[in-house]
């Protein structure tokens, strides 16, 4: 099958989602002339001209605002924040009017808010990933896709969805290849988690860039005679159990990992969902793996211990599994 | 009105110079091997940040935005602390905890701000608002850009500060762009400074480039502050001479950046200078020795500083012991 990047899959979502409904339009900072920041949104304004591919001034307030008020009004935008650092700004626009509109009024907000997320040398002000801020807003859902097919799939969902769906992209992945097919009409639905590796000694679920430490864990882990499933949520807000749950009954150990700070991210709700529904199964206590309580350092030796890794995975595997072995 | 000595202006200059050779050093050291911290280079804008900072006292506040280094300088921020920021070792500020771009530094009242630009716009008045209520006639200059200028919270702040009488400078380096975006394409006046009036404030458009104007209406509007009058909103036109980051490629035309070029304020001071008979050539050429040699030698210490160990991602999460951030 025909192999593409995650930032052309993505452009394709917008472009093929573009031509199928004028309502989708795209908002945000130096999108259309500059292609967004991570080049996403690329020959979109010459295809769809600039009442569709709207740059907005420095001012995240308006992206996510702006936006709120377009979808209220009918259209169906995709805002684009170019850092997922930014959401703190549009916290208001995002979780007490975008979030509530439908509660308090019956309006539906049909609007994504595409972000890049996720460490690579920039800072604590440009690399951190978000979704822990905003995981307990009722209203929202939340999307991380891992590979080129996923994110495709899922953003035409999610601009498909009458519900404000924060989408994350986690930055270093924007270059990553995967199996996407040419033409037809690729829609995931949001909620369904996605087995990407079978396995029968353990499970590990793992969002975003971690997919990928896990998948080389597993390789690895392979090698030593323990047999990894790996499991991708895909969509945080709603969290698909069942698809969790079942693996958890398959091979009665789980490693969660998430790129966040472990203290209060999605691992925690992972965990407590397979404590309140599946206990029983655990040959092993269930073990988180995440960032540290810190902000994401710059220093390159020091995001490197930040950033969970494969040797994490792989330490913690064995720790549960073969202790005498580690 | 301000009058500006022989000194001051030989002081300026050398800040101009050693501003200028640090910027160059910059850019031609991530274009042979890599910073580790991407430059978002302030050549053509050093004046803004050395005539604004030349004459403050060394416990005025200084609110930066990312562009403005030349401020920091001239503040007084070593440059071996810069280097070792930008390469992310230790002996600089945070050992490698945080970039250089938005670096605090306390002791010479540099407040430390962010890479999300234009939040420092109410910090800066919350500064204010501290000198006010101590009556500690320290000033703050919170320095932004055309794009920051964007944000809901210039509103805020300057609404509040000139409400308050706040000992505030808000000091715009309007560079023509925000990223890929010329100013006409998302600023819907001219002259941003206009938008003083309507907070009953002063609003001043000064020519960016040129350090003694820049200085002269700083010290006016700062002594303005001191006495308690408020806040004055200063709008500095200059250009950004390369692309946004030394990672982008130039977007704008040949044409567009001679133009600008034939304004740089670092001939410009030295013409005025020469014309004044306050140095020579052969001094000027001096003075450029002089730190160039100071300004290769701090980034050496800046490379080869050693890496911090990782102990150093745990420290000042918290104030005080915090074991449990570790996990
Ligand atoms: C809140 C926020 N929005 C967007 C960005 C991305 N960004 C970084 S610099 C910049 C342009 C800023 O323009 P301006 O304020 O004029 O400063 P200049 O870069 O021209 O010095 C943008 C959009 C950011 N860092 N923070
Ligand atoms: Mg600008």
């Amino acid at each position: 099958m025909r192999e593409i990047t995650i930032r052309e899959a993505l452009n394709e979502a917008l472009q093929e989602e573009m031509k199928r409904d004028d309502a989708v339009i795209l908002f945000g900072e130096d999108i259309a002339r500059m292609q967004g920041a991570f080049k996403v949104t690329a020959g979109l304004l010459d295809m769809f001209g600039e009442d569709r591919v709207i740059d907005t001034p420095l001012a995240e307030t308006l992206v996510v605002g702006g936006a709120v008020g377009m979808a209220m009004a009918g259209l169906r935008p995709v805002a684009e924040l170019m850092f997922a650092d930014f959401l703190g700004i549009a916290m208001d626009q995002l979780c007490n009017y975008a979030a509530k509109m439908k509660y308090n009024c019956g309006v539906n907000v049909p609007l994504v808010v595409r972000t890049a997320c996720g460490a690579r040398g920039s800072g604590m002000h440009h690399s951190q990933n978000t979704e822990g801020w905003i995981q307990n807003v009722p209203g929202l859902k939340i999307v991380m896709p891992s590979t080129a097919y996923d994110a495709k799939g899922l953003l035409k969902s999610a601009i498909r969805d009458n519900n404000p769906v924060v989408f994350f992209e986690q930055k270093t992945m924007y270059g990553l290849k995967g199996e996407v097919p040419e033409g037809g009409d690729l829609v995931i639905p949001l909620g369904k988690a996605d087995v990407k590796r079978q396995g029968g000694d353990i499970t590990i679920i793992a969002t975003g860039g971690t997919v990928h430490e896990a998948l080389a864990a597993a390789a690895e882990l392979e090698g030593r005679g323990i047999s990894c499933e790996v499991v991708d949520p895909r969509t945080l807000l709603p969290l698909d159990h069942e698809t969790i749950i079942e693996s958890v009954k398959k091979t009665h150990n789980v490693v969660i990992v998430h790129e966040a700070p472990k203290i209060g991210g999605i691992g925690a709700e992972i965990a407590a969902v397979i404590a309140e529904e599946a206990i029983y199964e655990l040959e092993s206590p269930v073990r988180r793996i995440g960032a540290p309580f810190t902000p994401v350092p710059f220093s390159r030796p020091l995001e490197k211990a930040y950033v969970p890794d494969r040797e994490r995975i792989i330490t913690t595997v064995m720790e549960l599994l073969s202790p005498e072995g580690v | 009105m301000v009058t500006i000595s022989r000194e001051d202006k030989i002081g300026l200059y050398r800040q101009l110079v050693l501003n200028r050779i640090f910027e160059e050093k910059t850019i031609e050291l991530y274009r042979l091997e890599g910073i580790p911290e991407l430059p978002h280079s302030n050549l053509g804008e050093e004046a803004i940040g050395v005539g604004s900072c030349y004459g403050l006292n060394a416990d005025d506040y200084v609110v930066p935005d990312l562009r403005i280094r030349p401020a920091l300088i001239t503040k007084g921020v070593p440059l071996n602390e810069i280097c070792a920021d930008m390469y992310g070792r230790l002996g600089g500020t945070t050992n490698g905890r945080a970039t250089s771009h938005h670096m605090g530094y306390p002791s010479l009242g540099v407040v430390g701000t962010s890479g999300i630009i234009g939040g420092h716009l109410t910090i800066s008045a919350g500064f204010g608002m501290a000198s006010k209520i101590r009556k500690d006639k320290r000033v703050t200059l919170c320095f932004f850009g055309d794009g920051g200028s964007n944000r809901g919270d210039f509103h805020t702040s300057i609404n509040f500060a000139s409400l308050k009488k706040l000992p505030v400078l808000y000091i715009i380096s309007n560079n023509q762009y925000a990223e890929g975006m010329p100013v006409e394409s998302h600023i819907s006046i001219k002259d941003i400074a206009d938008r003083a009036a309507g907070y009953s404030m002063p609003g001043k458009v000064i020519d960016g480039n040129d350090v003694l104007e820049v200085y002269r209406e700083v010290q006016d509007s700062v002594e303005r502050a001191r006495n308690g009058e408020g806040p004055t909103l200063i709008e500095c036109k200059t250009f950004r001479l390369r692309p946004h980051c030394e990672a982008h490629p130039e977007t704008r035309s040949q044409e567009e950046l001679d133009e600008a070029w034939k304004h740089d304020p670092v001939p410009r001071m030295e013409k005025h200078l020469l014309h004044e008979k306050i140095l020579t050539e052969s001094e000027m050429g001096d003075i450029r020795k002089e730190y160039t040699r100071q300004v290769d030698e701090a980034f050496e210490f800046g490379k080869s500083a050693p890496y911090p160990p990782v102990e150093e991602l745990y420290n000042s999460v918290y104030d005080g012991e915090a074991e449990w951030v570790r996990s």
